[in-house]
C-alpha cells in the first residue's frame, strides 16, 4: 500500500469521514478556547463544566430535546452552584468545584442507570465519533461555528479581560458580561467536544493544546494560531492511529495531544523563563 | 467637558463590614492640574481610588468625572487608573506595544481592530515615556519602573483626561522616579488632570500644583511646599507620616 493509499483508505468510509470532520472541528474550537482558559487559570473549571453537563445530556436523550440545551443548562448551572458553595460556605474554590462537578456527574450516572435501554453509557463518557451521522456532523459544525466565530470576533476583549480585568473595567468593558459570555462558550465547546472524545476526556482538549502552544511562544496572537494547528495535527494523527491500530479514537487523539505537549514542553523548556510574578487572575465565580 | 471639574466627589463613603475606610469625602479637582494625595498607610487612599474607579461599592455619596457618572466617563475612556501593583503576570504572552494598545480599545469598534492612527498613537505614547525601543519586548521582561512607564503610556494612548495613580513611585529607583515625574508633569502641562498618591513627599513639591492631605477624607489642601512642612504633617497626621518620610 502506497502512502497515498494509506492516507486515503479510511476516507472511503463515511463513518471515518464524519469522524475526521467532527474531531478536527471540535479540536480547533477547544484549542482556541484553551488559550484563554489556561491563561485565566480556569482549567479546573473546564474539567468541572465538562463533567457537569452529563445529566443534561442524559435528560436530553430521555426527553428527546436537543442535547445542546441540556448541556448548556447544566454546564452553566454548575458554575452558578460552584459560586454559591464558595460564597456561602467556608470551603475554597477548588473544593467547591470538586464537590459540585462530581455530584452532577454522579447524578448523570444515576440517570443513565435508570434508563439503560435508551442510552449507552460508554458513548457519552468516551464519545462515539465513529457512530456519527451527517446530521450530527452538521449539528456539531453549527455549534462550533457559533463558538469559534464569537471567540475570534471578540478575541481582543477576551484577552484583555483575562490578562488585565482591572483595565478592562476601567475602559468600560463589563467584566461580568465577559465572564458569562466565556462560560457560555465553554459550555458550547464542551457540547461540541463530547461528540468526539466524550465527557471524561473533554478537559484534555480544553487544556493541552493551549498549554503546548504557551510553551512554544511568548506572543498570545501566535498561541491562538499554534494551538489549533497542534490540535488539528493531533486529531488527524490520532484518528489514523485509531483506524490502523483499532484503538479508541478519542483516547488516541488525547494521547497524541499529550505527546505534543511533552515535545512542546521540552522545546519550550530550553528557553529562558521569566522570574515568577503572579498576576491578578480573573475569577469565574464571583 | 466644558469647564466641568475633572473630578467631583460629594459625601463619599466606603466601608468594610461597616468599618469606614473613606468617610464623607468632599473633593473637587480642576482640569489640567497635577494633584498629590498624601496620607498615612491605611488611611483609605486606595479605597478612595477604588470607589472613584467603580471597583468598590459606595456606602454613600456620588462621584462625577467631567460631569458624568463614573460608568459613563469610563465608557468614554476619560479616566485611566494605575494601581500600585499592576495585574499583569510576568509570563504574560503580551508585548509592550500590545499592552499600550489596549488603551485604545475604548475608542475602537466591537472587534477592537487597530487602525493606522491607533498604531501611531501607541508609538507616540511609548515615545513620550521614553520606551520606544522596548515596543516588541515581552512585558514580563521589564523592570518595575519600566512597567509603570508602560502603563502611563497606555493611559496616554487612551487619551484619558484624568489619570489616577496609586503610589507610582513605590519600588522604583531614582532614575525611573525622575522619568515618571517628568512624564506626569508634562501631562499636566498639556491639560490632563493627574491625581497621584505618594509617600515621596519631597518629590511631590516639584511635580504637583497642589497637595491634598488625606485621612479618610481630604482634611487640608494647598501649595505643595506648604502642605509637606513637618509642622503641617504633624498637625494633621501626628507621627505616622513623619515616620513614613524617613
Amino acid at each position: 500500500m502506497s502512502p497515498v493509499d494509506w492516507l486515503l483508505a479510511p476516507l472511503g468510509y463515511d463513518f471515518m469521514l464524519h469522524a475526521l470532520i467532527t474531531t478536527v472541528v471540535a479540536s480547533i474550537v477547544c484549542a482556541l478556547l484553551s488559550c484563554w482558559l489556561i491563561m485565566a487559570g480556569w482549567s479546573l473549571l473546564g474539567d468541572a463544566v465538562s463533567h457537569a453537563v452529563l445529566p443534561g445530556v442524559v435528560l436530553a436523550y430521555i426527553g428527546g430535546f436537543p442535547y445542546v440545551i441540556g448541556a448548556l443548562v447544566f454546564g452553566l448551572g454548575a458554575v452558578v452552584l460552584i459560586g454559591v458553595v464558595r460564597q456561602r460556605t467556608r470551603v475554597r474554590e477548588d473544593a467547591a468545584i470538586g464537590i459540585v462537578f462530581t455530584t452532577l456527574f454522579a447524578i448523570g450516572m444515576v440517570l443513565i442507570s435508570v434508563t439503560p435501554s435508551q442510552t449507552d453509557l460508554n458513548h457519552i463518557l468516551f464519545g462515539s465519533v465513529l457512530g456519527l451521522g451527517l446530521v450530527d456532523v452538521v449539528q456539531v459544525g453549527a455549534v462550533a461555528l457559533v463558538a469559534a466565530g464569537w471567540m475570534i470576533a471578540k478575541r481582543r476583549d477576551l484577552t484583555l479581560y483575562v490578562f488585565d480585568p482591572g483595565h478592562a473595567q476601567t475602559i468600560g468593558l463589563r467584566p461580568g458580561r465577559m465572564r458569562w459570555s466565556l462560560l457560555i462558550v465553554l459550555a458550547l465547546t464542551v457540547v461540541v467536544a463530547i461528540q468526539a472524545v466524550g465527557v471524561i476526556m473533554v478537559v484534555a482538549m480544553l487544556i493541552t493544546p493551549g498549554a503546548a502552544a504557551f510553551c512554544l511562544t511568548r506572543r498570545f496572537g501566535t498561541m491562538l494560531v499554534l494551538a489549533p494547528l497542534i490540535a488539528t495535527g493531533c486529531a488527524l494523527v490520532g484518528l489514523y492511529v485509531s483506524y490502523y491500530l483499532d484503538t479508541s479514537p478519542g483516547g488516541s487523539v488525547v494521547v497524541c495531544q499529550g505527546v505534543a505537549f511533552a515535545l512542546a514542553a521540552v522545546a519550550g523548556g530550553l528557553r529562558r523563563r521569566p522570574a515568577s510574578r503572579p498576576g491578578a487572575a480573573v475569577t469565574a465565580l464571583d | 467637558m466644558n469647564g466641568q471639574p475633572a473630578l467631583r466627589v460629594t459625601g463619599l463613603g466606603v466601608a468594610y463590614d461597616r468599618v469606614p475606610a473613606v468617610d464623607g469625602a468632599e473633593l473637587e479637582l480642576a482640569a489640567g492640574r497635577v494633584y498629590g494625595l498624601v496620607g498615612a498607610n491605611g488611611s483609605g487612599k486606595s479605597s478612595f481610588f477604588g470607589a472613584v474607579m467603580g471597583r468598590l461599592p459606595l456606602a454613600s455619596g456620588t462621584v462625577e468625572i467631567f460631569g458624568l457618572t463614573g460608568r459613563a466617563a469610563r465608557a468614554r475612556s476619560l479616566v485611566a487608573f494605575l494601581p500600585q501593583a499592576d495585574d499583569l503576570a510576568a509570563d504574560l504572552p503580551w508585548s509592550v506595544e500590545e499592552v499600550v494598545a489596549t488603551g485604545r480599545y475604548g475608542r475602537l469598534g466591537p472587534t477592537r481592530r487597530l487602525r493606522p492612527a491607533d498604531r501611531a498613537a501607541v508609538a507616540e505614547a511609548l515615545r513620550r515615556v521614553g520606551l520606544p525601543e522596548l515596543a516588541r519586548r515581552p512585558i514580563g521582561e521589564l523592570s518595575g519602573g519600566q512597567r509603570k512607564r508602560v502603563l502611563i503610556a497606555r493611559a496616554i494612548a487612551q487619551e484619558a483626561r484624568l489619570i489616577i495613580l496609586d503610589e507610582p513611585f513605590a519600588g522604583v529607583d531614582e532614575a525611573a522616579t525622575a522619568a515618571i515625574s517628568g512624564v506626569l508633569r508634562e501631562l499636566g502641562d498639556t491639560g490632563v488632570t493627574v491625581l497621584l498618591a505618594s509617600h515621596d513627599l519631597d518629590g511631590l513639591v516639584g511635580l504637583c500644583d497642589e497637595v491634598l492631605l488625606w485621612a479618610r477624607r481630604v482634611v487640608r489642601r494647598g501649595d505643595p511646599a506648604e502642605m509637606i512642612r513637618p509642622e503641617a504633617l504633624l498637625d494633621v497626621f501626628g507621627l505616622s507620616v513623619r515616620e513614613d518620610r524617613r
